[in-house]
């Protein structure tokens, strides 16, 4: 049988007015696997997923997920078609209480009661707090309500923009814990994050944003001569 | 006793006769709130459009009072969302302004039609609702301002709950918060903002229907009075803020029929604007909280 990637992007360019953001972006995800991009600040990491959920306009290329041309979808049917991101800095609306910003979810057709146990279950913070403004909650707990609404969408690929940002390091590796827990549930992930040496391990391919470009990435992350933190001159 | 005293009869007597008026003030400020929440425009050529529902109504009011109603009201939800798609959204990625001044002059440009299909002079509206008054305690309570205040304070109330505890009113409530995160979490933000669009035409078309019904006349210019107050309460409960343009548009009302009562009836419009440019100074926000 023929293997087909859940997500095929070829040729994307975006940018902003004449700067350009993404230049000539090609990359592919499996079914599967978690893949990580790595890169410094303003290299259009977040750029990247905007476009990619239809947030941004791109200016040229095409975007393949699951089989559709969704290159010019619009945000919410790229969301019913199975995509759901997780933005950068969370992106749970604040004035919401947690309960409403978790029933965002229920837009798509592939929510049922269950999902709401499992979040219940993954996150027992979220069924203490339900009622309350998602404003109020930590940046940890905030994270969790982003991660829990993205997963009762049911999606076919997840998103997820630094989930780390503005964090505390316990909850950073809480977060990335549960990353490790979705690959292992065979999760599809396409994961941006500035701290490589953290998820390095946990990703299933790695590539490198720079300057709007995907480098050429190694096939797998059996590199060990040089950490991506190393290659970015974090450490 | 001076008339300039203010007993308590004439107390309750100015705050009946402000809940009347003030809350046609609250359905416009309330669809002017329904657009920023979701459009962030102002769309003035709204003014017009409730004018026009008062004569659409007028013009059908011998089918009855059901079909004269609902005439005035469709027809100002559909001109409303045309001057949506003609003045309004195409400028909305651009200067702010534009839309604003784009929709000021689609309205004039409803007005024309009216005027031509309709003529200039005021014209008596026939009795859509029940007339007479009421005498309670020497408080004299119009039916006509009782049904009014009754239909206008239902629409903004089932309005309120619609946004507070549905589907739909979450969508409207996530699009106005965040368009972005709506958007990405399965929210068609478009038709919420096209749905917000009619919502607040029809809703300034009843306010232009029920201003015809209590002062028993309608004429091509009579939405910019119920029109700019509906705009004040907005700004004064928060632009945006749903609870906060109804609060304040019955606030605005109460406040303009007891100056009028106890000061001089010159002054009810000074009292309106004089307390929105105190409360822009104090609190830019609006009485409420902005969003």
């Amino acid at each position: 049988m023929e293997h087909r990637p859940l997500l095929e992007v070829t040729g994307l360019s975006a940018g902003y007015g004449s700067a350009l953001a993404l230049n000539d972006v090609a990359f592919s995800v499996d079914e599967g696997e978690l893949l990580l991009i790595v890169g410094p600040n303003g290299a259009g990491k977040s750029t990247l997923m905007r476009v990619l959920m239809g947030l941004h306009r791109q200016n040229a290329g095409q975007i393949i997920f699951a089989g559709t041309d969704i290159s010019e979808m619009k945000p919410h049917l790229r969301m019913r078609l199975g995509m759901a991101l997780v933005f950068e800095g969370r992106g749970i609306i604040r004035e919401l209480t947690v309960e409403e910003n978790l029933d965002l979810a229920r837009f798509t057709q592939r929510w049922n009661p269950g999902l709401r146990d499992e979040s219940f279950d993954r996150f027992p913070i979220l069924k203490r707090t339900l009622k309350r403004s998602a404003g109020t909650l930590s940046g940890g707990e905030q994270q969790m309500l982003a991660i829990a609404r993205a997963l009762e969408t049911q999606a076919k690929l997840l998103l997820i923009d630094e989930p780390s940002l503005g964090l505390a390091p316990k909850i950073v590796s809480f977060v990335f814990e549960l990353l490790g827990e979705l690959a292992q549930e065979g999760k599809t992930i396409l994961l941006v994050e500035q701290r490589a040496a953290q998820v390095e391990s946990l990703a299933t391919r790695a590539m490198l944003m720079r300057q709007g470009r995907i480098e050429p990435a190694p096939e797998s992350l059996e590199f060990t001569e040089m950490s991506f933190d190393q290659y970015l001159g974090n450490e | 006793m001076s008339e300039n005293v203010p007993s308590f009869t004439r107390v309750i007597q100015a705050i009946v006769d402000g809940l009347m008026a003030g809350s046609l003030y609250a359905l416009v400020a309330v669809a002017f709130s329904i657009l920023w929440a979701s459009v962030r425009t102002v769309n003035l050529g709204l003014l017009q459009v409730s004018a026009m529902g008062g004569i659409i109504a007028y013009s059908l009011s011998a089918n009855g009072a059901v079909v004269a109603i609902l005439g005035g009201v469709t027809a100002a939800g559909v001109v409303g969302l045309l001057i949506h798609f003609v003045a309004i959204k195409p400028f909305l990625k651009k200067w702010a302004l534009l839309p604003i001044v784009a929709s000021l002059g689609a309205g004039l440009l409803v007005r024309g039609a009216v005027i031509l299909l309709f003529g200039e002079q005021s014209k008596r509206m026939p009795q859509l609702v029940p007339t007479g008054t009421w005498e309670m305690s020497g408080v004299f309570i119009r039916r006509t301002g009782v049904v009014v205040l009754v239909v206008a304070l239902a629409f903004v109330l089932v309005g309120l709950y619609l946004t507070a505890r549905t589907r739909i009113g979450l969508a409207f409530r996530a699009s106005s918060w965040n368009a972005d995160i709506a958007g990405a979490y399965g929210v068609d933000t478009e038709r919420v903002r096209v749905g917000s669009a009619f919502a607040a035409a029809v809703a300034v078309g009843l306010a232009g229907v029920l201003a015809g019904v209590l002062a028993g006349s309608v004429h091509p210019y009579m939405g910019e009075d119920n029109g700019l107050k509906g705009l004040v309460a907005m700004l004064l409960g928060g632009a945006g803020n749903l609870p906060g343009a109804l609060l304040a548009g019955l606030l605005v009302g109460m406040l303009e029929s007891g100056a009028g009562m106890f000061i001089s009836g010159a002054l009810k419009n000074v009292v309106s604007y004089g307390l929105l440019f105190l409360v822009m100074v104090v609190k830019p926000s609006g009485l409420l909280k902005e969003r």
